[in-house]
């Protein structure tokens, strides 16, 4: 599969990043042979966020989630209540097995020739089975299961996966970025796994592709002034305590652009400089709320009293995790490639889950005023991303360059998340650092190429 | 003494009957095994089935998931 770029001609991979300009070839977003080969080397080896445990809270729930372009079945057995992954697609002739986005299953039953799956993916009957002029004796059902993950992971509430069982462990996959998504996965107060998401959650269907969300809408500061302007001038964020109550004692913090060059994880980032928490400041619509969210603060700062806490971004997140998560406020976003120029991007919404329904009522309005249909900041960005497919793909246009060289050079190694490239909060760090990794995946025969990073010999291309 | 319950599987009305078909119902296999159905996924082929006796001794108190044209007749449970 690594060579299939080379039949366009003369160009390498490499030779589509400028590292020294700070540009990137507009073929890696428009050309379909180098999306074919992203799906192989990158979706097939990542670890991939599919979603959250509390959208299967009961034996035999499932949803349906996906892993590049393909549908995987997330379930809950009925048995022994664990969670698993597989293809959607029957052994048989590769029919879907389940073609809900969501339920509540015994089993999964083929409607083509009846092949069916129990809840941990084993075939358990085909259609005349029984019958002495079928299979008899030709179908081992313990080998023709579901085609299972290589490997799945429940971090924290977060449900991962990869093809790849040679992948390295999820940690490790996250390197210093562990404690920055633990951190996101808590409670207000500070519990692990604290949040619940709300079902069903959002998708939007982008026509473009999957990395002019999934590259450039984390870190992406520049972009707000312009891109949400008539949104801020709606007031939509005054319930977010965006000037009004300051904090009366400023909190010590660094806010970054930060891409770790090695792994490719990166975003905005907030250093904390002291134990503790910063005082809660928001203002919501709602009676009572605010009443909730103070008080969580102060335990969480009972809690932290002597640690400081992890990196994380803004507004408790605002990072993603290489190649296609985005995690910020109580939000994890994902994007999906379905085509060179189609994605599909999903957002699942989270609130404590120990919350009061009147707080859990207000979060869901506040996450569909923001992310709905109807809702302002997102239709915002979509309408940049879809239109940077048709106006980057023409036979002109895709030979010029995307600028990436904001910032270029200016960052610098900080000991606080080791390896991990710091620059200036609007500089393109984080979207230089994907690109770094982008390419280490693209080269890469196998995970023995990816990890351990080479230090050494730096994968920074910049 | 109440009648035992009988369901026609057979004919295109059969076809509800199967997929609705409540768990304790006993089903007679063309094999002639006997069992009761303990879940139903309501998929239409399929049904979850405890069996009782079964020509394969090894199978009788075992859980399997019994195709729609394995099946003889239905009856009783309620």
């Amino acid at each position: 599969m690594a060579n299939l770029v080379r039949a366009l001609g003369d160009y390498s991979l490499a030779s589509y990043i400028d590292g020294e300009n700070g540009t990137v070839s507009r073929e890696l977003y428009v050309n379909s042979e180098i999306f074919e080969q992203e799906m192989e080397q990158i979706f097939q080896r990542c670890w991939l966020f599919l979603g959250h445990e509390s959208q299967l809270p009961n034996p035999g729930d499932f949803i349906i989630s996906r892993m590049g372009t393909e549908e995987v079945i997330v379930v809950r057995d009925r048995k022994d209540h664990k969670i698993r992954a597989f293809l959607n697609s029957c052994r048989h002739r590769g029919m879907k097995v389940c073609r809900y986005d969501e339920g509540n299953n015994l089993v999964f039953t083929c409607p083509y020739h009846a092949w069916t799956y129990d809840t941990k993916g084993k075939l358990v009957g085909a259609g005349f089975y029984n019958h002495p002029g079928a299979y008899t004796d030709t179908l081992p059902k313990e080998d023709w299961g579901l085609l299972e993950v290589g490997q799945f992971t429940n971090f924290y509430g977060s449900l991962w996966a990869t093809w790849d069982p040679k992948a390295p462990s999820f940690e490790d996959y996250l390197g210093p970025f562990t404690h920055s998504l633990r951190h996101c996965l808590q409670s207000s107060d500070g519990e692990d796994n604290g949040l619940e998401f709300f079902r069903p959650f959002q998708r939007h269907r982008l026509p473009t592709n999957w990395k002019v969300p999934g590259f450039t809408s984390v870190t992406d500061l520049t972009h707000t002034a312009m891109t949400h302007r008539s949104a801020q001038a709606a007031g939509l964020h005054q319930d977010q305590g965006q000037g009004k109550d300051k904090p009366t004692k400023p909190f010590p913090q660094e806010k970054y652009a930060i891409g770790d060059h090695l792994l490719g994880h990166g975003g905005m980032c907030t250093f904390y400089n002291e134990p503790g928490v910063p005082e809660y400041t928001n203002e919501w619509f709602e009676p009572g709320v605010d009443d909730y969210f103070r008080e969580a603060t102060e335990r969480k700062g009972s809690k932290l009293i002597d640690q400081i806490m992890a990196p994380h971004g803004w507004g408790g997140g605002h990072f993603a995790i290489f190649p296609a998560v985005m995690i910020d406020s109580w939000r994890l976003r994902w994007y999906h490639p379905h085509e060179t120029g189609m994605t599909e991007r999903w957002t699942l919404s989270g609130v404590d889950k120990n919350a009061p329904k009147a707080v859990k009522d207000a979060v869901r309005h506040y996450s569909e005023r923001f992310n709905g249909p109807v809702g302002f900041f997102e239709s915002d960005d979509m309408e940049n991303w879809n239109y940077v497919w048709p106006a980057s793909r023409g036979a002109r246009a895709r030979k010029a360059n995307y600028f990436y060289a904001n910032g270029l050079g200016h960052g610098v190694y900080d000991d606080r998340l080791p390896g991990v490239v710091v620059n200036g909060s609007y500089t393109e760090e984080a979207q230089r650092a994907r690109f770094s990794r982008w390419l280490a995946f693209m080269q890469a025969r196998s995970w023995d190429d990816l990890y351990p990073v080479n230090k050494s010999k730096t994968d920074r291309i910049w | 003494m109440a009648e035992t319950q009988k369901y026609e599987l057979g004919g295109q009305g059969g076809i509800a009957v199967w997929t609705n078909l409540p768990e304790g119902v006993t089903l007679t296999l063309l094999n002639g095994a006997v069992g009761t159905v303990v879940a139903n996924p309501h998929d239409g082929g399929y049904l979850l089935v405890e069996f009782h006796e079964h020509p394969d001794a090894s199978k009788v108190g075992e859980e399997e998931y019994v195709f729609f044209n394995e099946v003889k007749s239905a009856e009783g449970g309620e």
